[in-house]
């Protein structure tokens, strides 16, 4: 049966159903905005530990186990009831090679397939990164071998170290390689003495693994590894293990185990994946700063809540001072009354928290949803044509901890209202009279008037707005604390809007000022190749033209990408005769090569230049561009050339450009010896040669100095026939004009005929989008693609502008998104508390307003009253609000001024929204006032019983 | 001279069977100069019969008028003129704004008129009242008594052509009963006042020239006395 109280209780909140539901309103949306906060935070975290086993497996330990602790510890990892995976791999010992391929000798681990120790074979690969398998298959019998795709086409020659791998020829599947066993790697890279020697077939090649990441078959000596099938060792040097457990809560339970296994100290410890576990280290800096960020803006929402729905109940109090008064007189105890303000608490409370956990998780969900790009780009190692994002991730502990938390948050709002509902006493019922408190201000100015029997000062309201202005401006002195909610109200609204309106405009502008930084006309794809041999400059730029013909063999074999006009670049050291530089270059090139010049007074250069290499057609139309007659001359005796007389820099967050050149005619071009040698002007404007060479191991080494002719092997000359004045469309995916050297451009046809005097290293094919093709599969299929091409003999990179930008927009995007959701939030927040407080306080005085109006103010002069009141309350928050406001854009524009060059502005469309938005509220609240209190029909109003 | 006029006037609250008559084809005249009292068991409709003639509410039917110009034709506006000038209220629960002092409360229908202040008469009120010394407090630091006495005091401010009292003992103890009967009756004889107090309290009717008799909505009697 439901006691009186309760039922009390229930009547009232019927009986002020509009504050009623605003207050449920506000109690709905702060329990969604805490519980969409907290689910945000619980599922990005989750992603960032999806991410982290998708990127470095779910091994929490991993150790290498010596042979003589071996068998112990391979025996618990099988039976402990902690462990829910584990796997082992043996290391059969490590290797030397020598090889046509590389100049130096290197070194070659040996290691076994993965075997399961515990759980499924997927869930024990699982626990680290295994390598792809590019060509062939996993060894699975004995004398089955799988090699680094590096390998493939390299012959393994002995290099004499006693313990070195050899290969029958080039290795390709089917080949048989020669792999010394048992030979261990000591200090400085010195290899044991092998316990066996046996031959292997090789049945596969994989991509190489990243040993930052301890990959299955990474080490940090060793530059690739040799798998073979894992019961072909019989002896292992030591054994590695990587093991995830279940049923540790903390970092230091886990390590007191794995202890136990290992030994102290004796293991790695998987610290991210353990953080984002929740077993934490103190170093964890990407859960701390999520955790700080939850618990700033949580304790943010809990503060405006509390702020709100304390508010409106110290209101419901005041309302019914003269009821608790009544009850009090009836023989209500005090208890008894306080019960009944948390029982309305409690009442709003199962309505509202229930409500709003559902609808910020809902919430989420769609966040999550909509913004799936955007979680796509922060949260996944490969992105796809069709979006993922990440899923809604939240606990049920998680859930019921918020509905907890916001239900105290409520009590903890009603308790100071509900204190004070139980020290009305039974005299207040009676009294007739309403209690006036005026500011400690007015109340000075009357009691100064008592004292000195005149007439207080006018109030500035008054002087403006006559009596009604004295009315005004003595009920706003009257309940101070109520306007003071109103005002500071008010002022966070508007300072709300415009924050939310100044991260979109800056953003917005960030963004655009990165696109115009990058906007050099890049392609929407483009591919790069890069050569790293390791030889001659001949050999480099032929193999490197080589892979020009690989990049168009498969360049219209990706679908979605219409192939544009490959471009092969390199560097290339000439002199310039006195005139070629501008003095404007002069300054730039002293200005980047501290300590010596390479330019002189007279305009004269030696040293490094940057070069494109066009095919014929681009040739003819970049000469049409200069203004150049095009020659091709490919005779040998003179090389023709396009200056591209631009240098871009980023100087104090600007653009710069210079036009470096002055009136370049020839420049004479080197192959030299050495190739860790360079040109320079000596003090005498003399061009000269400088060699590094290095004295040891280590970065230390002399330099000295000879002439051209002792340091040169070859050399041609080159005829300028034009000058480019800026970076031309066909050339902007190779960033010529980015980088602080001098540019040119020649025909493809001047590298194949003196291939040796350039260093010709990387290609670059633009690629465009087909129409409704989409970026991110294009650009995965063009890698997939070029990589399978090009092998071993060059590294590919996919530069995907269109998916890139899509990306980055779409981060963008969710950070706008989040901001607007906390911002209007929070604004409904405040704007429900403007609008119980000013609505209620006009209520509170309807039978005030009847006898105004029956000793005969006006229709209009009580709307003059009015509107002062809301003038003053609405000038006060405003101005607050504003300058508020302009004292946060400040800040967030020195913090973003320091990374984009942006000029300060305020987001004035939103600031003009905040001003019509205060006027909208407070004549929203006012109008609903006044027709709920029926202030207008003075007879009702009279009548209308106090209580 | 009449100064008021009441024909045919009813007062219909409400709708359909909820209806209440309140006032039933009321019609009298009140003289100026005249001091009268309407008596009427609660719920007889006397107060609604004084807020139609204070200009306060609109009637269902039936004119009232004051020196012969129709009150219910005018304006909200004009209608809000007409209750600062020529009426003045006094209620049972004396109805002042708490947040005005004692001389705010009573100049309040001068100023609300957009009017100076006349200082003299000000002064003889506040005497009159014996609110002297008081000018400047707030209603709450007040007595019953002396609050009804500047409720009078702002009935009385503006010179109106009839103050309309409602049970203006009602709340008060014998003593103040009697002293602010004292003030009506002395504003009736000495200024001629014309006045109109509701009661029930038989002591207060007898003061009165004239006694009417409510039931129902209706009058039911109207004696005038030497």
């Amino acid at each position: 049966m439901m006691g009186v109280f309760a039922s009390y209780t229930l009547r009232s909140l019927r009986k002020n159903r509009t504050r009623t539901v605003v207050t449920v309103i506000g109690v709905i949306l702060s329990t969604a905005l805490l519980t969409g906060v907290v689910a945000t935070a619980t599922s990005v975290a989750a992603a960032l530990l999806g991410r982290t086993i998708e990127t470095e497996g779910s091994w929490q330990v991993y150790d290498e186990l010596q042979p003589a602790e071996a068998d112990s510890a391979l025996g618990r990892l099988a039976t402990d009831t902690n462990v829910s995976a584990a796997m082992e791999s043996q290391v059969a010992g490590f290797a030397s090679y020598a090889s046509d391929a590389s100049l130096s000798t290197t070194l070659l681990a040996i290691q076994t397939a993965p075997r399961a120790l515990r759980g499924g074979a997927d869930q024990a690969r699982g626990l680290t990164v295994m390598p792809t398998v590019r060509s062939g298959r996993e060894p699975q019998g004995a004398g089955e071998v799988m090699l680094p795709v590096t390998l493939s086409g390299v012959t393994l020659t002995d290099d004499g170290s006693g313990a070195s791998a050899t290969s029958d020829g080039p290795i390709e599947l089917g080949s048989t390689v020669t792999l010394p066993l048992g030979a261990t790697l000591g200090d400085s890279d010195t290899l044991g003495t092998p316990t066996t020697t046996r031959s292997f077939t090789v049945v596969g090649f994989y991509t190489p693994q990243h040993f930052l990441r301890n990959d299955f078959a990474a080490f940090e000596e060793v530059g690739a590894t040799a798998i073979v099938s894992p019961n072909d060792v019989s002896s292992p040097t030591f054994t590695r293990v990587w093991v995830s457990t279940s049923g540790f809560s903390t970092r230091d339970a886990l390590k007191d185990w794995a202890a136990s296994i290992f030994g102290e100290e004796d293991y790695y410890l998987h610290g991210y994946l353990l953080a984002f576990q929740g077993m934490a280290s103190d170093e964890s800096t990407v859960m701390e700063s999520l955790r700080g960020m939850v618990a700033v803006i949580g304790s943010v929402i809990v503060v405006a809540a509390i702020g709100m729905i304390g508010n409106s109940f110290s209101i419901s109090v005041a309302e019914r001072t003269r009821q608790f008064g009544l009850l009090s007189s009836l023989g209500a105890s005090k208890r008894q009354l306080r019960r009944t303000v948390l029982m309305e608490a409690a009442a709003i409370g199962l309505v509202g928290i229930p409500l709003g956990i559902v609808a910020g998780l809902m919430g989420v969900a769609a966040m999550l949803s909509s913004s799936a790009r955007a979680f796509d780009a922060m949260f996944r190692s490969s992105l796809s044509g069709t979006a993922q994002g990440i899923p809604l991730v939240v606990s049920p502990t998680v859930v019921a901890g918020m509905a907890a938390m916001s239900f105290l948050v409520l009590l903890a709002s009603a308790w100071a209202p509900a204190w004070r509902a139980s020290r009305v006493s039974a005299i207040d019922a009676i009294r007739q009279q309403q209690d006036v408190r005026l500011s400690k201000q007015a109340e000075h100015a009357i009691e100064k008037a008592q004292a000195s029997g005149t007439a207080p000062r006018k109030p500035l309201l008054e002087r403006i707005a006559g009596l009604p202005g004295l009315l005004a401006s003595r009920n706003l002195s009257r309940s101070s604390s109520r306007g003071r909610t109103v005002v500071v109200s008010l002022a966070l609204s508007v300072v709300l809007i415009v924050l939310s309106g100044t991260i979109s405009l800056y953003m917005g502008r960030a963004v655009d000022v990165v696109n115009d930084l990058g906007a050099t006309s890049r392609s929407d794809i483009s591919l790069t190749v890069y050569n790293s041999q390791e030889a001659d400059q001949g050999t480099v730029s032929r193999a490197t033209l080589g892979l020009v013909r690989d990049v168009q063999a498969i360049s219209d074999q990706v679908e979605g990408l219409i192939p544009g006009k490959v471009i092969v670049s390199g560097v290339l050291e000439a002199t310039l005769p006195a005139g070629s530089i501008s003095a404007d270059g002069r300054a730039f090139l002293a200005n980047y090569n501290a300590g010596g010049s390479s330019a002189t007074e007279d305009g004269s250069y030696a040293g490094p230049m940057l070069v494109s290499f066009v095919d014929d057609d681009t040739w003819t139309e970049l000469c049409k561009e200069a203004g150049a007659s095009s020659t091709t001359a490919a005779d040998g005796t003179s090389m023709p050339a396009l200056a591209l007389n631009v240098l871009a820099t980023m100087e104090s967050n600007s653009l710069k450009t210079v036009a470096p050149y002055g009136s370049p005619t020839t420049a004479t071009v080197y192959e030299l010896r050495d190739l860790q040698s360079a040109l320079l002007l000596d003090s005498g404007g003399g061009a000269l040669v400088q060699t590094w060479e290095s004295t040891g191991n280590d970065a230390s080494g002399t330099q000295h100095q000879t002439s051209i002719e002792d340091a040169a092997v070859d050399s041609g000359s080159i005829s300028f026939v034009g000058t480019l004045d800026s970076l031309p469309a066909q050339l902007g995916n190779t960033g010529l004009t980015s980088s602080p050297t001098l540019a040119l451009v020649m025909p493809r046809s001047a590298l194949e005929a003196h291939p040796n005097l350039f260093s010709a290293s990387s290609v670059v094919a633009p690629f465009s989008l087909a129409e409704g093709a989409d970026p991110f599969d294009a650009g995965n299929a063009l890698e997939e693609t070029a990589s399978t091409a090009v092998g071993a003999s060059g590294s590919v990179y996919v530069n995907n502008n269109v998916a890139e930008k899509e990306s980055a927009n779409a981060v963008i995007g969710l950070f706008k998104l989040l901001v607007t959701i906390f911002s209007v939030v929070c604004l409904l927040i405040a704007v429900a508390n403007v609008f119980n407080t000013l609505s209620t306080s006009i209520i509170l005085r309807t039978r005030e307003f009847a006898v105004l109006q029956s000793v005969g103010l006006g229709p209009k002069g009580f709307r003059r009253m009015l509107a002062a009141e809301c003038a003053s309350y609405a000038l006060r928050g405003l101005g607050f609000g504003l300058v508020f406001s302009v004292g946060v854009v400040w800040l967030f524009w020195l913090a973003l001024r320091s990374s984009v060059g942006l000029s300060f502005e305020l987001p004035w469309d939103y600031v003009a929204g905040a001003v019509a938005g205060v006027v909208a509220v407070l004549g929203l609240s006012v109008a609903y006032a006044l027709r709920r209190s029926h202030a207008l029909n003075i007879v009702e109003a009279l009548r209308a019983d106090a209580i | 001279m009449d100064i008021l006029s009441i024909e045919h006037l009813t007062k219909v609250y409400g709708t359909g069977p909820a209806a209440v008559r309140a006032l039933d084809d009321v019609s009298l005249t009140i003289a100026a100069g005249e001091f009268v009292a309407i008596v009427g068991s609660s719920g007889s409709g006397k107060s609604t019969l004084m807020h139609l003639m204070g200009g306060v509410d609109r009637p269902t039917s039936g004119t009232v008028r004051m020196n012969g110009e129709d009150v219910y034709k005018r304006s909200d506006e004009q209608l809000a003129v007409f209750r600062r000038r020529e009426v003045g209220l006094v209620y049972q629960f004396y109805n002042l704004i708490p947040v005005l002092d004692v001389e705010e409360n009573i100049t309040l229908p001068v100023r609300m008129d957009g009017r100076k202040v006349n200082e003299q008469r000000l002064h003889s009120l506040v005497s009159s009242l014996s609110l002297r010394g008081c000018e400047h407090h707030l209603p709450n630091q007040l007595s019953g008594g002396q609050q009804q006495r500047v409720a009078i005091g702002r009935a009385l401010m503006n010179s109106p052509a009839i103050v309309l009292a409602d049970e203006p003992t009602g709340n008060l103890d014998s003593k103040n009963s009697a002293e602010i009967m004292r003030l009506l009756r002395s504003s009736n004889r000495d200024l001629h006042q014309t006045l109109v107090v509701i009661t029930h309290d038989e002591d207060v009717a007898l003061m009165a020239q004239r006694v009417i008799a409510i039931e129902d909505g209706r009058v039911v009697s109207d004696e005038r006395r030497g």
